[in-house]
């Protein structure tokens, strides 16, 4: 289930990747060709922007993919990696908790009053759903946190660092 | 609350604010006034009251300082209204299509009598509004296409904002975003092929005189504005002894002051700036700037609508200007308005 | 020393111990930010976090990072790289280590399309890194290559940091681009000519075919196919920005859709590549968002729990005398540079360091420039440097943390060289602005 959601939130924002470039392609054309720019494209490329970096945490997480630096569990025997493996989802766990409860209630504020984009643009979209996207990315990583740190009541629940052997 | 630098204060006893503006340290309009504003309440106060000043984007991003002073993130901010329209239409109004007002009086007269309803709609977030910050002189248009007259705005790609963006767009032209620190390259390469944006000392502090042709005299769609307003967490603002209060009021109009006299000068000085690196100012024909103004005011007749707050806000304008003697102008927005 | 000056060091002493652990760099970064925000104002002081993340979603410039992303994913996934580089070693096989030579001009060049730094690393990283690790070339050099020759963008014009330090510092904008192009072209220069005494020292670091490939055969269709494509494709890129079509965020977009048409035009674009393109993308791309939004979140807080009042102090305390001044400035941005947001430096240290360099008398223009040159190290040095991170987010799983780290010793020396040579011959930063003025 949890892996659908992170799976799904993260090809919404790959479906969007291309359409960003046709969105900035087209405003490019339009004003250097025809000077007729179309006023939604700079608000519109923020929003897929915003949209594909936030809701993606989650797989990514998953997939390790975090960058770290991870010297010391690397050269700690299991028993110490296990340590630091709990720490570091209590970490997470802990940030995303802030930034879920945080990032609610300034989008319940934001909601509240409609609030609108601040780039003063023609289009002028309403943004307030926009600032959703914060808590929801951040509840997809809490989420998986949460996964790995319950598999992790045993040590081998651990993952592994699936390297390549290393040749130097 | 809760935390080791949060402090509450009685007369005589220490106390210190943050104060955010999006202003950047070492541009004229940050250091024209906001040091000294800090540097005035701490003497009203033998020292007791300090003022810390962040400058824009170093503890959030501008966008956020409304909701940050709604908070108590931070004490206070000196930041443009007209980055609220976000929250309300009616903040859009700080700068006003068509305005024919010129000077620092003339501004703050119409300050005092228009900021009570910006006080109403930041009062519903917990905010004190206490009015003008300062006094910002017209924005320029910077142009890469020679401009004698309305007709020629027709097909330019300009780099505008809010109200400046739906009014170059009545005129013909097409608005375009550009993010401010691209500004300089799309005026270099002709992305765009002309701006509405701060005045000439900014502008050319931003080096925006490299890149710039011409600029079109008068601005045609707005005239002095506030460049910042003073907005207080209405907490902080309860929570101070009335000699600080007044501290703070003294120190805002000194603030005032100093940027309607020495920044204005300065502006005006910074002219030469522009015409040494080769640009060309011309001054448009009477009858274009008219012409323009009636298209202003159709628009903001228009804009009266959006809510409560507007049609006061627009009705007040339209008092103001009776009483400055712009009959002419006041006429033609009461009957846009209709 | 007060509470609050002890507060922001605390900040950087918490940083190290988490990132020490093993817990991810954004999440560091973010709890730092979050925990000193609960200890120096309470529980009202949080959503600071939060508005660091909106700030950096509601970017425009930054969109250009996921299109840079795709179109170097693209690039390398559809082989158009690949097939560029073969061709490469096909023509230049007598040159000693004419790919990774290729690596700092590729580097160049995407520094000429991007204002932003991430963009140029991971850009580089995944069009040029497989590449000459394929080709065996020395593993510390290849990866050196990366980070030094992607970071030039932040001194090959456009560069936003520039726009940003010249309306602070009143620097024309315009003698700042050409000093940044100046400056950058030797730097690549010097990374070549690095490249060229490695290749004599150690042979062995930069090998050249052996056996049958030796003397490979020059197939001209095939070195032209594999040329001409990726040239098209710089020239309608570079062209569109310089021509005013398109700013630098929006030549990333014209980059994607360009790729797209090569690859077809091409016969590589596939079902497959598409999809697995557009994943790794969208990953990439949210893993660097998280870790600006930290760092954002970090240096707000920094600034907000004293760090202002921290640097303004440490400014004082600069020793005495006009070498000792300018040498303490240069140390301090580069230890500065070492953990915070690019941009937020530049905001919190410009306006405090630069004015004691300027009353010794030193340049603005110059010292303008060594600022850029300075924070450009400071991206490539260990532990903390957004480069060492770019470059581990997409590198091959083999490539360590640890491998990074000692890859970027030869090049924050190389760059130390570059600062002294400044330093001594101040017309290596100033002779093009000078020119053009
Ligand atoms: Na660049
Ligand atoms: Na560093």
């Amino acid at each position: 289930m949890l892996q659908r959601i992170e799976r799904g939130a993260t090809w919404i924002g790959a479906i969007l990747m291309p359409v960003l470039a046709v969105v900035v392609l087209y405003n490019v054309l339009a004003r250097a060709l025809f000077s007729r720019a179309p006023s939604w494209p700079f608000e519109v490329s923020i929003f897929i922007f915003g949209i594909l970096a936030l809701l993606a945490g989650g797989q990514v997480l998953r997939d390790q993919g975090h960058v770290a630096v991870d010297i010391l569990p690397r050269r700690a025997g299991p028993r110490l990696r296990w340590v630091l493996h709990i720490i570091s989802m209590v970490v997470i766990i802990i940030v995303c908790v802030f930034v879920v409860y945080d990032g609610s209630l300034v989008a319940l504020e934001s909601t509240r009053v409609r609030e609108r984009s601040i780039f003063q643009t023609t289009f002028n979209p309403e943004i307030w759903w926009f600032r959703w996207m914060i808590p929801i990315g951040a509840a997809i990583i809490l989420l998986e946190a949460l996964r790995q740190l319950f598999a992790a009541r045993r040590i081998d629940g651990v993952p592994d660092f699936d390297d390549e052997e290393i040749e130097l | 609350g809760g935390g080791v630098l949060d402090q509450e204060a009685a007369e005589g006893e220490e106390v210190t604010w943050r104060l955010a503006t999006h202003q950047v340290p070492g541009t004229s309009r940050y250091e024209s006034t906001l040091p000294l504003f800090a540097e005035e309440v701490s003497k009203a106060t033998d020292g007791k009251f300090t003022i810390e000043l962040y400058g824009g984007g170093t503890l959030f991003p501008i966008s956020e300082t409304y909701d940050s002073v709604s908070r108590g993130t931070v004490d206070a901010a000196a930041i443009f209204t007209g980055y609220w329209s976000s929250k309300d239409p009616v903040f859009n109004l700080v700068s006003l299509p068509g305005d024919p007002l010129t000077g620092p009086e003339e501004h703050f007269q119409r300050a005092e009598a228009l900021d009570p309803i910006f006080g109403e709609v930041y009062a519903k977030s917990g905010i004190h509004h206490l009015g003008a910050f300062d006094y910002a002189p017209s924005e320029i248009f910077m142009s890469n296409r020679k401009i004698e007259s309305l007709e020629d705005f027709k097909g330019m790609n300009i780099r505008a904002t809010g109200v400046a963006g739906q009014f170059y767009d009545t005129l013909g032209a097409s608005s375009v975003s550009i993010a401010g620190p691209e500004l300089y390259s799309a005026m270099q390469l002709g992305t765009v092929d002309g701006a509405e944006f701060n005045d000439y000392l900014v502008n050319a502090e931003m080096g925006l005189n490299e890149v710039t042709d011409f600029v079109i005299e008068p601005a045609l769609h707005t005239g002095p504005t506030s460049d910042k307003d003073l907005i207080i967490n209405q907490e902080a603002w309860d929570a101070l002894p009335e000699s600080y209060q007044q501290a703070v009021i003294d120190a805002r109009d000194k603030a005032r002051e100093a940027s309607s006299t020495a920044y204005a000068k300065d502006n005006e000085d910074a002219v030469q700036q522009w015409v040494d690196e080769g640009a060309e100012i011309i001054e448009l024909p009477a009858a274009e700037v008219e012409e323009a103004r009636q298209l202003a005011y159709e628009w903001l007749g228009g804009y009266a609508d959006e809510n409560e707050y507007t049609e006061r806000y627009v009705t007040g304008y339209i008092q103001v200007l009776r009483d400055l003697g712009y009959d002419a102008e006041a006429d033609a927005i009461e009957s846009a308005k209709g | 020393m007060s509470m609050a000056e002890i507060i922001p060091l605390g900040m950087f002493i918490v940083l190290f111990l988490l990132l020490g652990l093993g817990i991810p760099v954004a999440f560091s970064l973010f709890f730092v930010a979050i925990s000193f925000a609960l200890l120096a104002w309470g529980t009202g002081g949080t959503s600071i976090v939060v508005s660091s993340m909106f700030g950096a979603m509601n970017n425009f410039t930054l969109v250009a990072i996921p299109l840079f992303i795709l179109m170097s994913v693209l690039l390398e996934k559809s082989k158009i790289v690949e097939e560029l580089f073969d061709s490469l070693y096909s023509v230049s096989w007598r040159l000693r280590g004419g790919l990774a030579m290729a690596g700092i001009a590729v580097g160049a060049v995407l520094g000429a399309i991007s204002g932003v730094v991430a963009a140029g690393v991971i850009g580089l990283a995944l069009i040029a890194l497989p590449q000459m690790l394929k080709y065996r070339y020395d593993r510390p050099l290849s990866l050196g290559v990366v980070m030094a020759g992607g970071t030039l963008g932040q001194l090959i014009p456009p560069s936003l940091n520039m726009v940003v330090y010249g309306a602070m510092m009143g620097v024309s904008v315009a003698a700042l681009f050409a000093g940044g192009l100046a400056a950058g072209v030797a730097l690549a220069l010097m990374y070549i000519i690095y490249i060229v005494v490695v290749g004599l020292l150690r042979p062995n670091a930069l090998p050249k075919p052996t056996g049958d490939e030796a003397k490979p055969t020059v197939n001209f269709t095939r070195v032209l196919r594999g040329l001409i494509l990726p040239a098209i494709l710089i020239a309608v890129v570079l062209g569109s920005i310089l021509s005013g079509a398109a700013t630098p965020t929006e030549g990333a977009g014209i980059g994607v859709v360009g790729t797209v048409l090569l690859a077809l035009v091409a016969r590589r674009m596939t079902w497959t590549v598409a999809k697995d393109s557009v994943w790794s993308s969208v990953k990439t791309s949210s893993m660097i968002v998280w870790i600006l939004a930290g760092a954002a979140g970090f240096s707000g807080v920094f600034a907000g729990v004293g760090g202002v009042t921290l640097v303004t102090k440490a400014a004082e305390a600069a020793p005495g005398g006009r070498w000792g001044v300018l040498a303490f400035a240069i140390v301090f941005i580069f230890f500065l540079g070492m953990f915070l947001e690019t941009m937020a430096l530049i905001m919190l240290a410009a306006p405090i360091v630069t004015p004691v360099v300027l009353a010794q008398g030193f340049d603005g223009l110059w010292w303008a420039l060594l600022f850029m040159v300075v924070l450009q190290t400071a991206f490539l040095t260990p532990p903390f440097g957004f480069a060492i991170f770019y470059l581990k987010s997409v590198a091959p799983k083999a490539v360590r943390i640890e491998h990074i780290y000692r890859a970027t010793l030869p090049f924050i020396g190389l760059q130390l060289l570059f600062v002294l040579l400044a330093i001594f011959f101040p017309w290596l930063l100033t002779w093009l602005p000078n020119l053009t003025q």
